[in-house]
C-alpha cells in the first residue's frame, strides 16, 4: 500500500508537532468549559449522539481519503482521476457546462468507486452509532493531518459546541450577547479562524477545488450531510426555543439527516451538492450572530479545502500545503470579503443544493441557474414589472 | 402598474403605519444582533406585511423558471435571503430599475421602483429577524404569467399583429453576430400603433443583445424604401406604449427590416454553452381602432439621438469618458420616453432641457447607476411628459467608467472604442417624440395649468 509509508511519515511528524503544540497550548489554558456540550446533551440526547458521531466521522473521512488515495490497488483509477482533473482545468466554461448537463439527473460515478463504497458504508454505520465520550475526545488521536490543522479543527469544534450550549440553555436570557462573548473568547485563542468572511474564491477557485467532490462523491456527500446536520440543528433549536416548533423541530432535522444517509435524500431531503453554509441552512443563527456564523463557515471551508488537497491525486507535499492553508485561514489580518458578498456567495449555491432547509419545506431546488452560470454576463432578459 | 398601486393603497398604508415605528432600526447588519434585546415593537412579519410586496414586485422574476437566479415564492425560499433583500432594496438596487429618486420627472409608466414605505417595511422586517408571523394569516398567491406571455396582454389582450424574424441558428461558441432579415407586415391599411413589444422567443432570450426594427415601404420599381424606425429592443426592455391622441404610423404593404445583434454561446441563462436552433425574435403590435388614424392630431416617432459621433468615442484603459449631445426642433414637441443606450462601460446618463429664452436648464431624468443588463425605456406619464417649446435644447449626457471599479467591466486594461460589438461602446439615446404644432403646444400647456389650478396636478410620490 503506497499510503502506508506516507501515512507513517505524516503521523510521525504530526505526533511530534502535536506534542510541541500541546505544550504551548497547555500554558495558554482552554477557554471553554470542560462541560461544554452538556446543556445540549441534557436537552437533546439523540442530537448530541449524532453530533458526536459527526465529529468523529469528519476525522475518519480525512483518513479514508488518505487511505484510498494512497492505495496501490487504486493506481489506475488515480491516474484516470488525475487526467480528468487536468482536462477539466483546461475546459472552457461552456464546455464544462455542456459536460455537466450531460450528467443531468444521473449519478456521476466516483473515480474510486470500489474502494469508496465500503468506506462510505463504514462511515454511515459509524454516523448512526453511539460513541463513547472518550472516543469522541480522541477523534484525531491518530490523525494523519498536520498538528496545527487538527488543533484548529478541535478548537473550532469546541466553539461550535459552545454555540449549541448557548442556543439550548434556558438560563441564557440574551443569546446574541452570549454568542458575542463566545466569539470574543474564541478569537483570543491561538489558532482561531477570524470572524471576517474568508473570500469565497478560496473555496471555489483554489488550485485543487472540487477534487473531494469529484473523486469521492459518496464520502463528500456524507461529509456535507453531516455539516448540514450541525447547521440545521442549530436553526431548529432556535425555532424550538422560540416556541415555533410547529414549523420545524430538531426531531425533523434528525429524521432528514438519517434520510440523507439511508436513501440519499430520495424522500425530500436532498444530499448537499454544494457545501452547506450558515446563511442558507441556519439563517436565524446568522441573524443572531453574524460573527459566529462566519467563524463556523470559515472552519467548514477550511475542512472542505483540506479534503480537496487530500483528495487531489499525485500531489506532493500535502502536509505542507495543508499547513499553508491553515496559516491562511488563521490569519486574522488577511483579506476578507464584505459581509454582503459572503452572504450572496453562500446563498447563490442554493438552499436546496446545500441540503434543504432545516425548518419548513422545499420540495425542489429554488435555483433557476447554477452558480457557474451566475458568474456570466448577459444572462438578464426582461420580465414585466 | 398605477392601478396596482391604487389597489394596494390600503395595504401600503397599513405597512406604512407599521413601518413608522420601526424605521429607526433599518440599517443592515448592525441591528441584527440586537433584535432580541429591542424594546417591544409591533412585529413586521412575512405573512402580514412582506409577502404581498415580494409577490407583487419580486416574484415576477424570482419564480420557477424565471430570469432571476433564485425563487421567492415561499417563506422557506425568502427567509435566508432576507438580509440580502434588505440590503438591496434599501439601496434601491432591487427591483432593478435604475432611475434617480427626486431628480426630474418621477411619474413613469411601468416603473418598478418600490415605494419608500415598502422599503421601510422590508428593512424593518429584516431588522426583526425576518419572522414568518402567524401561520393562520394566509398569503395571497403571487399572480405570475407565463414567461411566453406578452407584457401588455393583461391590459390590451393578445397583439393584433405578431411578426417574426426569419429563424437562424446561433452556434454554441463564436463572436458577435448580426442578422438582418425582412418580414412582410401583410397590413392592408395605414394604422396607428398603440403598443409594441419585441420578444426574443424561448431560448433566443439568452442570446439576443438587441433587435432594432424599421419599416420599409414598396416603391413603384419594386424596391423598398425606409419609412421610419419602428422600435428598438435591448436586453431588459419592456415595450412601448403610445399615448392617446398621437399616431405612430405603420404604413400599408410594408416590410419590417430587422437588425438583430446576437452573442452566441455561453452567455445565455436558458441555453448556455449550447447551439440555439431556429432563433426567432417576435414583434407584437397592438393597434388603435380603425379610424383612429384620421382623428389622431399628432405624429409620434422613436428615433436615435446621438451624443456626438460614435466613431470618436475612445475610452482609455482605467480611464473615464463623458459624452454630450444637443438637439433642438423647429416646432414644439412632447418627449414621451427616454432610453439611454451604452454597453458594459457606461455607468450613468442624464437628460436635461435648456431654455435659451430664460437661460434655465431643467433636469428631466437622471440614471446614476446604469447597467447594460437592464435597458429600460422610461415612459413619462402623459400629463407630466416634458413639453418642449420651439428652439429649446435637449441636453443628453452619458458617462463611461473603464476602471476596475466598474463591476460590469470585463477588462479595464483595454482601450474601448465606439462600435457595435458588446465589447465596444455606444453613445446614443432613444427618444419617443410627439411632434406638436404651436396651437397644440399652447393647448397642452393650458390643460396643465388648468389642472394645477384645480389641484389635479400630479405631485411627486417619491
Amino acid at each position: 500500500m503506497r499510503s502506508r509509508p506516507f501515512r507513517q511519515r505524516m503521523r510521525q511528524s504530526a505526533a511530534l508537532a502535536r506534542l510541541a503544540l500541546g505544550l504551548v497550548l497547555l500554558t495558554t489554558g482552554a477557554a471553554f468549559s470542560q462541560t461544554a456540550g452538556d446543556e445540549l446533551r441534557s436537552e437533546y440526547g439523540d442530537l448530541g449522539t449524532l453530533l458526536d458521531a459527526a465529529w468523529l466521522a469528519r476525522a475518519r473521512t480525512f483518513e479514508a481519503i488518505i487511505g484510498i488515495d494512497g492505495s496501490p490497488t487504486a493506481s489506475e483509477a488515480r491516474e484516470r482521476f488525475a487526467e480528468n482533473l487536468r482536462m477539466r482545468a483546461n475546459m472552457s466554461m461552456a464546455d464544462m457546462m455542456v459536460m455537466m448537463r450531460s450528467y443531468d439527473g444521473m449519478e456521476m460515478p466516483g473515480s474510486y468507486d470500489e474502494l469508496e463504497f465500503p468506506a462510505s458504508n463504514e462511515l454511515t454505520e459509524s454516523l448512526l452509532s453511539t460513541h463513547s465520550r472518550r472516543e469522541v475526545r480522541n477523534a484525531y488521536e491518530d490523525s494523519s493531518l498536520p498538528a496545527r490543522a487538527v488543533e484548529v479543527l478541535r478548537r473550532g469544534h469546541q466553539f461550535e459546541t459552545r454555540v449549541f450550549d448557548i442556543l439550548v440553555a434556558e438560563s441564557v436570557r440574551d443569546r446574541p450577547a452570549a454568542l458575542a462573548a463566545a466569539v470574543d473568547a474564541y478569537l483570543v485563542e491561538s489558532l482561531s479562524v477570524p470572524a471576517r468572511p474568508k473570500p469565497a474564491a478560496l473555496l471555489l477557485a483554489h488550485a485543487h477545488a472540487g477534487a473531494f467532490v469529484e473523486g469521492f462523491p459518496r464520502l463528500s456527500g456524507i461529509a456535507w450531510s453531516s455539516q448540514w446536520l450541525r447547521l440545521a440543528a442549530m436553526e431548529a433549536i432556535i425555532f424550538e426555543q422560540r416556541g415555533a416548533s410547529d414549523w420545524g423541530s430538531v426531531a425533523t432535522v434528525e429524521a432528514r439527516f438519517r434520510g440523507k444517509l439511508s436513501d440519499a435524500g430520495q424522500n425530500g431531503s436532498p444530499v448537499p451538492v454544494e457545501m452547506p453554509m450558515v446563511p442558507a441552512i441556519a439563517p436565524t443563527l446568522f441573524s443572531l450572530s453574524p460573527q459566529a456564523a462566519i467563524i463556523l463557515d470559515n472552519l467548514n471551508m477550511l475542512s472542505s479545502i483540506v479534503a480537496d488537497v487530500l483528495a487531489y491525486p499525485n500531489l506532493d507535499n500535502k502536509p505542507a500545503r495543508i499547513d499553508a492553508l491553515v496559516a491562511e485561514f488563521t490569519n486574522h489580518a488577511g483579506s476578507a470579503d464584505p459581509t454582503i458578498d459572503y452572504l450572496v456567495s453562500a446563498l447563490r449555491a442554493g438552499i436546496y443544493n446545500q441540503g434543504g432547509p432545516a425548518v419548513g419545506e422545499l420540495a425542489q431546488s429554488e435555483r433557476n441557474r447554477s452558480r457557474m452560470e451566475m458568474g456570466m454576463r448577459h444572462f438578464m432578459i426582461m420580465p414585466v414589472p | 402598474m398605477k392601478s396596482l398601486k391604487f389597489r394596494n393603497a390600503t395595504q401600503s398604508l397599513t405597512s406604512k403605519l407599521v413601518a413608522v415605528g420601526v424605521i429607526a432600526m433599518t440599517a443592515f447588519g448592525t441591528h441584527l444582533q440586537s433584535q432580541t434585546q429591542s424594546a417591544p415593537i409591533e412585529e413586521v412579519t412575512y405573512r402580514s406585511h412582506v409577502a404581498s410586496i415580494i409577490n407583487e414586485k419580486c416574484v415576477v422574476c424570482h419564480r420557477e423558471g424565471g430570469i432571476a437566479p433564485m425563487q421567492f415564492t415561499s417563506y422557506e425560499q425568502v427567509r435566508p435571503w432576507a438580509p440580502v433583500i434588505g440590503h438591496k432594496v434599501e439601496r434601491r438596487e432591487m427591483p432593478p430599475y435604475a432611475y434617480d429618486q427626486g431628480i426630474g420627472i418621477q411619474h413613469l409608466i411601468g416603473d418598478w421602483r418600490l415605494e419608500q414605505s415598502d422599503i421601510d417595511t422590508i428593512t424593518a422586517w429584516v431588522g426583526q429577524g425576518a419572522p414568518e408571523g402567524n401561520a393562520d394569516v394566509s398569503v395571497p398567491p403571487a399572480i405570475v404569467r407565463s414567461l411566453e406571455q406578452w407584457n401588455f396582454e393583461e391590459q390590451l389582450g393578445p397583439p393584433h399583429l405578431v411578426l417574426a424574424s426569419e429563424p437562424i441558428d446561433i452556434p454554441a461558441t463564436g463572436n458577435d453576430m448580426w442578422h438582418r432579415p425582412y418580414t412582410l407586415t401583410g397590413l392592408g391599411d395605414r394604422r396607428c400603433i398603440k403598443a409594441m413589444q419585441v420578444k426574443p422567443k424561448g431560448a433566443a432570450q439568452a442570446v439576443v443583445h438587441h433587435a432594432n426594427s424599421s419599416v420599409e415601404v414598396p416603391q413603384d420599381d419594386g424596391s423598398y424604401e425606409r419609412f421610419s424606425q419602428l422600435t428598438e429592443y435591448a436586453m431588459g426592455k419592456w415595450g412601448e406604449m403610445m399615448p392617446d391622441g398621437v399616431c405612430r404610423t405603420l404604413p400599408p404593404n410594408g416590410r419590417i427590416a430587422w437588425d438583430i445583434h446576437m452573442y452566441p454561446g455561453g452567455l445565455g441563462a436558458m441555453a448556455p454553452g449550447q447551439m440555439i436552433e431556429a432563433n426567432v425574435v417576435e414583434l407584437g403590435i397592438w393597434f388603435y381602432d380603425e379610424g383612429y388614424q384620421d382623428q389622431a392630431r399628432y405624429k409620434q416617432d422613436l428615433k436615435l439621438y446621438r451624443l456626438g459621433p460614435q466613431v470618436d468615442l475612445a475610452i482609455p484603459p482605467h480611464g473615464y469618458e463623458m459624452t454630450q449631445g444637443f438637439h433642438s426642433f423647429d416646432h414644439p414637441v412632447r418627449i414621451d420616453s427616454f432610453q439611454p443606450h451604452g454597453h458594459l462601460r457606461m455607468r450613468a446618463a442624464s437628460f436635461e432641457i435648456f431654455y435659451p429664452q430664460t437661460g434655465r436648464t431643467e433636469p428631466i431624468s437622471q440614471v446614476s447607476n446604469w447597467s447594460a443588463v437592464w435597458h429600460h425605456s422610461h415612459l413619462y406619464e402623459p400629463d407630466v411628459a416634458p413639453l418642449v417649446p420651439t428652439g429649446a435644447v435637449l441636453v443628453l449626457k452619458q458617462w463611461y467608467d473603464n476602471t476596475a471599479q466598474n463591476p460590469n467591466n470585463p477588462d479595464p486594461d483595454q482601450w474601448v472604442m465606439g462600435g457595435s460589438r458588446t465589447a465596444d461602446e455606444m453613445t446614443h439615446v432613444w427618444l419617443a417624440v410627439t411632434h406638436l404644432d404651436e396651437a397644440g403646444y399652447q393647448e397642452l400647456l393650458a390643460e396643465r395649468e388648468q389642472a394645477q389650478t384645480e389641484g389635479n396636478v400630479v405631485t411627486s410620490a417619491r
